[in-house]
């Protein structure tokens, strides 16, 4: 699994920046959807949508 | 770590019988400067007493939650209040109608709320200015035209801009809420000028604005009881947010950078767990060279 990852993903530096970027916009879109979630889960009833 | 630190400074830092007469005067030097700023700190809460004024209490605000957000039912409210009392006297001229679409009201009410106003535009082909319907992208429109005019009408007194008064205030929120609701009668030995109202919480008590909120002062859309202090609270949740628009996302940020912090935390201890190893263990030897005979 590791050399797996290691061999397709992180060896060459050109798969190497397309890894960091997409990586990285899923999970910033996945830590946006939890903080809103969160946010709205804490402010029932009085912030915007809910 | 400590061993390594150790290791760099030839234990000299970690020695506990290290005080050389230099140290010494040091950490005498820490402890009083220490003591005048910890003096001073204690000073600077004390002279608070001096001032002629009230201190307004520190209310139970709903957004005072590291995560709260402003409640935007209130700041609706807090709009209608602005609207129909408010904007008699007071600007708000840092706001427009299209800051309020999606935080109070829908896109098509703000713009029946704008097209209520008249606003001057142009030049138009005759090089003359007319007046049309306000737009989303107006300004809200000011009671008075210059700052000359607002106080001839108010005795002399100019009623501020209230976009940023919450925060050019001290304590705001809880300022603006007690001047609201805090008028009283003066007490014996105060004189008011003609168009003056006492209010404690008012530097020297003579305020130039007389008390405007009172019980029913409106009438709610939504049906809220309009208690004098829920009118005050409605309106300075509004003034909060036209003060610092960006109140929600701020705390939505709190969030997030509470969540990736926690996310790095441990990558981050991993990461130094691997550079320091080769320091950690790194042993040196001295091996003297016997000359063979
Ligand atoms: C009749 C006109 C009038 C109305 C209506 C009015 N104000 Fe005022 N307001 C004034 C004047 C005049 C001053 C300046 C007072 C002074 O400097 O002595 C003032 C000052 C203030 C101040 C600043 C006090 C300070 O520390 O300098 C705040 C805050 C304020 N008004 C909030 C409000 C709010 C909120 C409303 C609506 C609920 C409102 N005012 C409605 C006339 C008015």
């Amino acid at each position: 699994m590791a050399s797996f990852l290691y061999n397709v993903l992180f060896k060459r530096s050109s798969t190497f920046t397309v890894t960091i970027l997409v990586s990285c916009f899923i999970f910033e879109r996945g830590l946006d959807l939890v903080a809103d979630q969160i946010f709205e889960q804490v402010n029932q009833g009085v912030c915007l949508n809910t | 770590m400590a061993a390594s630190l150790g290791r760099v400074c030839k234990f000299g830092l970690l020695k506990s019988n290290y005080g050389t007469l230099f140290n010494q005067l040091l950490a005498c030097l820490g402890v009083t400067a220490g003591g005048i700023s910890a003096l001073i700190y204690a000073l600077d809460q004390s002279v608070k007493a001096s001032d002629q004024v009230a201190h307004p209490p520190n209310y139970k605000w709903g957004f005072y939650g590291i995560f709260s957000s402003l409640d935007h039912r209130s700041l609706r409210r807090g709009w209608e209040v602005y609207k129909n009392v408010c904007s008699a006297c007071h600007s708000l001229d840092f706001l427009a109608f299209r800051h309020l679409v999606g935080v109070t009201h829908t896109e098509e009410e703000v713009k029946a709320i704008a097209a209520e106003y008249q606003v001057q535009d142009g030049p138009d082909d005759t090089g003359a200015y007319y007046m049309r319907p306000g737009k989303l992208f107006d300004t809200i429109p000011a009671p008075y035209p210059n700052e000359e005019a607002a106080r001839a009408a108010n005795n002399g007194a100019y009623p501020p801009d209230l976009t940023y008064i919450i925060n050019a205030s001290e304590n705001g929120e809880n300022y603006v809420f007690s001047l609201l609701t805090g008028y009283c009668d003066p007490p014996a030995g105060i004189t008011l000028r003609e168009g003056q109202y006492f209010n404690p919480y008012f530097v020297n008590g003579a305020l130039g604005m007389p008390q405007i909120i009172y019980n029913e002062v409106i009438e709610y859309a939504d049906g809220t009881p309009a208690t004098a202090s829920q009118v005050a609270k409605d309106v300075v949740e509004f003034l909060m947010w036209a003060s610092n628009a960006e109140f929600d996302e701020r705390k939505k940020m709190t969030i997030k950078v509470i969540g990736f912090g926690l996310i790095s935390l441990p990558l981050i201890i991993y990461w130094k767990r691997v550079k320091w190893t080769t320091v950690k263990n790194t042993k040196l030897l001295f091996t003297p060279k016997y000359k063979r005979q």
